[in-house]
This record gives structure tokens, C-alpha cells and sequence, in this order.
């Protein structure tokens, strides 16, 4: 076998070969984003509620929540396969059914494993069908290379605010229908993906058209697990997984533990929610001007320097603020950087597929955060141990993505030796 | 073209308007003294 030519994964005419106008995907990326993160970002809130009316323990209900976050990473790069390979709008649209029967199960479910089954693992894959990877694969074959990073961007801010927007709107639900009524209305938010998925109905073939030479999944998958900036990009992702959830989940004890008020936790919920919008949308616009792996390495290296300043201060409502709105600038921001790096190397023929395998990157690093924050919180007594290893991780991931190769990837065309 | 462009920029400003308006909105729900209660006792539940 010998190498007789190449062609680059991106920027080619055949990489803008998009099939739907860029307003359109944006509006319906952004409207179906805003509701699948939404609504799973205000879960939390049912915790108390279903847990008395079942009489289960705590244990129950973060066990099913646990479960969802590892089946939406798990079931991400199947889902962005589907997506490349029959279109995104088919997955968009089963992803929401499943979303809703989710709800609905999770609702009536009478029992631990019955709860599992439908809040953690039913839900957990209709998350990875209807939510950043699959839309980013029809957002990346619709975009102009120039405009890529942006798009994604603001699909991003779109997520973000539909978390920041659904945790008061879940707790009014809560609190004016009640728990399971409001996961039946929840069910109907959910129901709305199946239209605006007919939005982003590609051309048949829009997928092979825009991504340039011919290749097979496998081919794909062995050519981006080989290169080595791709895993750069999944071991950064894993940082910014376990740092956001980690504290997302433990910071509200840890403000308790030290006898701040409950009010300062929501406030904080609330800055870090409005700043991450902002945050997300200026990450893909800067994406655009700038080196993303540059991009890349100051957020993480900031979110070290902010959680190191936080430890350093005083602790009071006043510190717990200024983090908030500073971890919120840089809590998604690293999510159209790192797709729109992913596109630009390898073309958007597979991106929902390998932005899949990325993001599962993500979510074992969520699960390391939650878990290691409980555990070494129950050994240690305290976080502190946790902090520096997330201050640690960010770091090292603001090191690992300096290296990155954000040009597209050189293709060897095989032919038969002579 | 001033024409078509004012109206075009009138609609971006609108947009960005209403994009500020509707993120102000749903930061003053947050703190509104009874969901903020409310939301802070559902929080602190979960510790």
C-alpha cells in the first residue's frame, strides 16, 4: 500500500455543502436545546417531593440522577452515529418522545428500580439524542467554516438559558401543580422537539455531501482515537466535567457547612446561570477570532485562578457572588471551542458521532465529581482536598490543549501497491 | 443601502433588547423573596 494523495478533513467548497439556511437551524437548534437542558437542569428540585410521597431514601433518587448522566454520555456517540448516518431530525425527534415517556414514567413510577429506569436510564438517552451532539452535527454541515464557532455558540447560550430560565419554572410548577403534574407538563415542553425537529431536516445525504472524502464509521472512529490532539480534546473535556459538576452539586453544601444563608446558594445559582449564558456565546464568538486551543487553555487556566481565589478570601455572600459570576462566564464556554475544534480537524461527516465520544469524555468526569466530592468529603471531613484537585485538573487541562492541532487532518487516499 | 439597512439594524437592537429584557426577567425571578425561600429550602434539601 502506498499514500498517493491526500485531502484535508475541512474548509473545502464541499464543506459548506448544507442543505437548510443557517437562521432556520439556529432558531430550531436553539428553541430544542433550551428545552432538553432545561428541563433536566431543575431535577434537583424533585428530590424532597418524591422522596417523602415514596418514602425512598436520598440514596434512591441520586442513584436514578447518577444513572442518567452516564447514559446520556454512553448513549451520545450511539446517538450522533444514528444522527450522522439516517439524519439528525429522525434522532431529534425519538430523543423527545423519549424525553417525554421519560417524564411521564418518572411520574407514575412506584418503585426504586422503576424510578431508575425512567429518571435515570430513559431519560439519560433521550438527553443524548436530543441535545448539544446531535445538534451541533446539523448546526457544523449548515455553518460556513467561518461562522462555525459562533453558530455553535450560540446554540450554547440558547442551553444555557434554557437551565438558567427552567429552575425557577420548575419550582413555581412544583409548587403550584405538584410534583407529578408538573413532570406531566414537563412531558408536553418536551413533546415540542418532534416539530422544530422537522427544521432541521437534512437533505438525504446532506451528511456524506458535507464532509468530504469517503470514509466509514470505523474508519472515522480509528483515525480520531489515533490522532493525538483528539485525545487532548477528550482529556480536557473530562476536567471541565468534573469541575462544573462537582460544583454545581457540592458548592451549596459547602456554603452551608460554613453557615451562609440558603438564599445565598440560590443567588449564586442565579449568577452562575445568567453569567454561563453570556459566557457560552462570547466562547464561540471569541472561537471565531481566536486560537480555540488558546481559548481553550485560558478558560481552564482561569477557572483554576478563580477557585484558587475563592479558597484564598474570606468567605462571605459578597466572595461567593463575585465566583459565581466568574465560574458562570467560564462554566459551558468550553463547549463550542471544543466541537468547533472537533469539526475543523476532522469535517462535519461525523461530528455528531465524535462530538458523542467527546462529550462521554465529559460525563465520566461528572461522575468522578459528584463521587469524589461526596467520598473525600466523607473521609477528609471537609472539600478541600476536592478544590485542589480540581484547581490541579484545570491546569493540566490548560496544558493539554495548548498542544493542539487545530488545522484539518491530512487524509492519506490508499491505493493498491505496485 | 441606509434604506434596508436601518430597519435591519433596528431589528438587531430590538433583538438584543429583548434577549437583555427576557435574561433581567428571569434573574429577578430568582430573587423574588418568595421563590428565592422557596428555591434556597429545595436546595439546601438536597444536602
Amino acid at each position: 500500500m502506498s499514500v498517493t494523495s491526500s485531502s484535508p478533513a475541512s474548509g473545502t467548497a464541499s464543506d459548506t455543502a448544507g442543505s437548510l439556511s443557517l437562521r432556520q437551524v439556529l432558531l430550531c437548534s436553539a428553541l430544542i436545546v433550551t428545552v432538553s437542558m432545561g428541563i433536566r437542569h431543575g431535577f434537583g428540585l424533585w428530590l424532597q417531593p418524591v422522596t417523602m410521597e415514596r418514602g425512598w431514601t436520598r440514596e434512591t433518587f441520586a442513584f436514578a440522577m447518577a444513572l442518567q448522566n452516564l447514559a446520556w454520555g454512553l448513549a451520545g456517540p450511539l446517538a450522533g452515529m444514528l444522527a450522522d448516518r439516517w439524519g439528525a431530525a429522525r434522532v431529534l425527534q425519538a430523543g423527545g418522545a423519549a424525553y417525554a415517556a421519560g417524564l411521564v414514567w418518572m411520574a407514575t413510577a412506584t418503585s426504586g428500580s422503576s424510578f431508575a429506569a425512567s429518571a435515570g436510564l430513559l431519560i439519560g438517552i433521550a438527553q443524548a439524542g436530543c441535545t448539544y451532539a446531535v445538534v451541533y452535527g446539523v448546526i457544523g454541515r449548515n455553518s460556513p467554516p467561518e461562522r462555525r464557532s459562533w453558530a455553535m455558540g450560540v446554540a450554547a447560550a440558547a442551553g444555557s438559558f434554557g437551565q438558567f430560565l427552567m429552575v425557577p419554572v420548575e419550582n413555581w410548577l412544583i409548587a403550584q401543580l405538584g410534583w407529578q403534574q408538573a413532570l406531566f407538563v414537563l412531558a408536553g415542553f418536551a413533546l415540542t422537539i418532534l416539530p422544530l425537529a422537522l427544521g432541521l431536516r437534512e437533505r438525504p445525504g446532506s451528511s456524506a455531501a458535507a464532509g468530504g472524502p469517503a470514509q466509514s464509521i470505523g474508519a472515522a472512529l480509528r483515525e480520531a482515537f489515533g490522532y493525538r490532539s483528539f485525545q487532548l480534546l477528550m482529556a480536557g473535556y473530562f476536567v471541565c466535567g468534573f469541575q462544573v459538576v462537582f460544583i454545581g452539586v457540592h458548592m451549596p453544601s459547602y456554603l452551608k457547612d460554613h453557615g451562609l444563608a440558603p438564599e445565598v446558594a440560590t443567588a449564586a445559582l442565579a449568577l452562575i446561570g445568567l453569567f454561563n449564558v453570556f459566557g457560552t456565546y462570547a466562547a464561540g464568538t471569541l472561537g471565531q477570532r481566536y486560537a480555540k486551543r488558546h481559548l481553550l487553555a485560558a478558560i481552564y487556566l482561569l477557572r483554576s485562578v478563580a477557585i484558587v481565589t475563592f479558597l484564598a478570601l474570606p468567605l462571605t455572600p459578597l466572595s461567593v457572588y463575585v465566583f459565581s459570576a466568574v465560574m458562570g462566564l467560564l462554566w459551558l464556554s468550553t463547549v463550542p471551542p471544543t466541537n468547533a475544534v472537533v469539526a475543523q480537524i476532522f469535517g462535519v461527516r461525523y461530528l455528531s458521532m465524535l462530538g458523542g465520544f467527546v462529550f462521554l469524555s465529559h460525563q465520566i468526569g461528572s461522575f468522578l465529581g459528584v463521587w469524589l466530592g461526596g467520598l473525600l468529603y466523607d473521609r477528609s471531613g471537609s472539600y478541600d482536598v476536592v478544590w485542589w484537585i480540581a484547581i490541579a485538573l484545570g491546569v493540566f487541562a490548560a496544558l493539554v490543549n495548548l498542544p493542539v492541532r487545530e488545522g484539518a487532518i491530512a487524509r492519506a487516499a490508499l491505493a493498491p501497491t505496485t | 443601502m441606509p434604506a434596508s439597512r436601518t430597519p435591519r439594524t433596528l431589528l438587531r437592537w430590538l433583538g438584543w433588547l429583548g434577549v437583555v429584557l427576557a435574561l433581567a426577567g428571569v434573574f429577578l425571578s430568582y430573587l423574588s423573596p418568595e421563590l428565592a425561600v422557596d428555591l434556597g429550602n429545595r436546595v439546601w434539601s438536597c444536602f
